[in-house]
């Protein structure tokens, strides 16, 4: 990876950039365009179409795969290493039919603003930019935007590019609109899991002696919160959905909890899941007539680059460069796909994001141009570098 | 020109590659807003208009915001967009009334270098790029036509379709298959529509469709096929009142296009300072254009 004086000093470094931070009302304006258009998870066609006509209109080629990734790329250098450039699809809501962005003379507002659509919009600018003042000596770059990148999309965008994509590229950049100076080195470990639990029912009166399906949901809710769970690695349970119910005066006869656990450590993660098994093997234990099942709806390993891996360090140089103060973080995203399977990946944020994933989510227009510069390096440096795996 | 074939020829749909075919065009193509406090939506029109057009060059050269007495920011969002300004006359000290479209449209023509100039208000939540770009290539493509209309719906929204088809039926049959005499989108070849008389109320848009056919033909007006208009509070189609001051437009339109005669005054168009009277401006006091059968 090059260092931000040996990426600075690549002709045609200056000349890109000086054109990338001209191009910021252009970026505005198509991150307007796409956040206008309805991506919920499953349903990107509309917004992947778009997408597409701006990589072609950009490169010249796009394509869209069999699981709806737009992909397209920037040939570059004979014998450089490959790079890809990631950023989401999916928007956060799923009933939004004519999503609206209000455009003010210092901010963005609206649902999925600042979530996905800034960061579409900068990963056409940076093919864009490449493409119209090319920086000497740059590996293939693949730029590709990922469907599913949501919860219920479980990664499934991502995943589809593998086992492609270590073929190309052995850095991964992905690009979040929200954490101006966010550097996510590690992937958050998550288990996604949809408890079910189905009971006789019956009248809440007549039949008050048996077992209530809610009742134990609430049950099983409380075991795992009861869990320790260490501070580090950070580790939590998130019971996020209950379905239960059909009236007043009956029992309920079935309900389904959906829960999250979350850990910076494969090894709290795991013994979270078990735990999460083992309550829920117990949890109809002799009561007639009930049964619980566990599923899992999504997982995620715990695991990441360490601060001291080259990608890091050199993405925490090209924020400092940039005039960012990085923040070394964790998160769940594509990255934790790529880091799964060992290839080196950095989430980074491009604009200062207030009200994320709300109907009132709001982009402030000043912090983007430093978001740009800062992507703009670290796709330089990362491109620019001589061997696959630099130290 | 017979009714029907000008239904084949000058009718059209959206075409995709519309926007990206107007660039490296010689003729000036200029964006006018007509906006009344519309802050809100004025800011996001100029972004995109400017900066997402299709292609990464928009088509204008010129932008004018002709605002319509805004209490609001709109005139200043207008100019850091780098649009031209054009604020509301001294006519709105006279009178209690705040400029209209008609008035705007008016100031825009006066002030405009454009030989094409689109038309469109500002307090529309959305654009359909490809309409519109699809309304200016017409004019483009076919110098006989100077007036251009946005058609949103099938049968033209409720003012049309209840208010100015019917009477353009029964007294211009070769309007009749204007989907929407009402339409605000217009894009206009200012050297035709400049001279023509301009009703400077709110509603003066089926009006211009009459006057430009009577001074040019049929064969001068095409229309184009838009996506739902969305508007920011109502469709300003529906304020009270401007269906009157439409119908009232239109009328003296087809009575100086000899449609119909009457010497009674329609007395809609409200007149100039200079025009006034001694008494001031007219008021309306009644209509009567038929000579209605009370039997």
């Amino acid at each position: 990876m090059l260092s931000i004086p040996e990426a600075s000093s690549r002709p045609g470094f200056w000349m890109g950039l000086t054109l990338l931070e001209s191009d910021v009302p252009r970026i505005v304006a198509q991150a307007v365009q796409l956040a206008e258009i309805p991506s919920p998870t499953g349903l990107e066609e509309a917004r992947a179409q778009s997408v597409r006509e701006l990589l072609e209109e950009a490169l010249g080629m796009a394509r869209i795969d069999q699981a709806g990734n737009v992909a397209s790329v920037l040939a570059g250098a004979k014998g450089r290493p490959g790079t890809v450039v990631l950023a989401p699809l999916d928007s956060w809501y799923e009933s939004i039919d004519h999503p609206h962005i209000q455009v003010r003379p210092d901010r963005l507002t609206g649902p999925g603003i600042a979530g996905q659509s800034i960061a579409l919009a900068v990963l056409v600018a940076l093919a864009r930019t490449l493409r119209e003042r090319p920086v000497q000596g740059l590996g293939d770059i693949w730029f590709v935007a990922t469907v599913g990148s949501e919860m219920s999309g479980d990664l499934r965008g991502i995943c589809h590019l593998f086992p492609w994509l270590p073929t190309v590229a052995e850095r991964v950049i992905c690009l979040q609109g929200p954490g101006l100076g966010r550097l996510d080195h590690w992937s958050v470990g998550t288990y996604r899991g949809e408890l079910a639990i189905w009971a006789p029912g019956g009248h809440c009166w007549r039949d008050s002696g048996r077992p209530n399906a809610l009742r134990l949901a609430m049950e099983f809710s409380a075991q795992m919160e009861a869990i320790h769970k260490p501070g580090f690695p950070r580790t939590l349970y998130n019971p996020a959905q209950l379905e239960s119910g059909d009236a007043w005066n009956t029992l309920p006869s079935k309900a389904v909890l959906r829960f999250e656990l979350r850990s910076d450590g494969e090894e709290e993660l795991q013994r979270l899941i078990r735990e999460a098994q083992r309550a829920a093997g117990s949890l109809c234990k002799g009561l007639s007539g009930c049964r619980a099942e566990l599923s899992q709806k999504g997982f995620r390993h715990a695991t990441g680059l360490y601060p001291d891996h080259p990608l890091v360090m050199g993405t925490r140089e090209a924020q400092s460069w940039a005039g960012l103060v990085p923040r070394l973080g964790a998160s769940s995203s594509d990255a934790s796909v790529c880091l799964h399977y060992g290839v080196a990946s950095v989430t980074i944020g491009l604009a200062s994001v207030v009200g994320l994933e709300t109907h009132m989510e709001s982009l402030y227009l000043d912090s983007l141009p430093v978001g740009l510069r800062q992507a703009y390096a670290v796709l330089v440096q990362v491109a620019g570098r001589n061997t696959p795996h630099d130290t | 020109m017979t009714p029907e074939a000008w239904l084949f020829r000058n009718s059209f749909l959206p075409s995709r590659d519309a926007a990206s075919r107007l660039r490296g065009s010689e003729v000036r193509i200029g964006l006018c807003l007509l906006a009344r406090n519309a802050a809100v939506t004025l800011g996001r029109h100029l972004l995109l208009l400017r900066h997402g057009w299709p292609g990464g060059t928009a088509p204008w050269s010129e932008i004018i915001v002709a605002d319509l007495g805004s209490t609001d920011t709109t005139s200043e969002i207008g100019r850091e967009h780098g649009a031209t300004v054009l604020e509301p006359g001294d006519r709105l000290a006279a009178s209690l009334d705040p400029a209209a479209d008609g008035d705007g449209l008016a100031r825009a023509l006066r002030e405009t270098e454009s030989d094409i100039l689109l038309v469109l208000p500002a307090s529309l939540i959305r654009l359909d790029v490809a309409g519109i770009a699809t309304m200016v290539r017409v004019l483009l493509d076919d110098p006989n036509i100077k007036l251009c209309l946005g058609a949103s719906e099938i049968d033209g929204g409720p003012l049309s379709a209840l208010g100015t088809r019917p009477v353009l039926s029964a007294l211009h049959p070769d309007l009749a298959l204007v989907i929407d005499p009402t339409t605000p989108i217009l894009a206009l070849r200012t050297s035709a529509i400049r001279d023509l008389p301009l009703a400077l109320a709110g509603g003066y848009e089926s009006a211009l469709v009459v006057d430009c056919c009577a001074a040019n033909g049929l064969d001068s007006l095409a229309q184009v096929r838009l996506a739902p208009l969305e508007w920011e509070i109502q469709d300003p189609r529906l304020e009270p009142g401007r269906a009157f001051r439409t119908m009232v437009a239109l009328l003296e339109s087809l009575k100086r296009a000899g449609r119909i005669s009457t010497s009674r005054e329609l007395c809609h168009l409200l007149p100039r300072p200079m025009d006034w009277g001694e008494s001031g401006p007219r008021l309306v006091t009644g209509l009567e254009v038929f000579p209605w059968n009370r039997n």
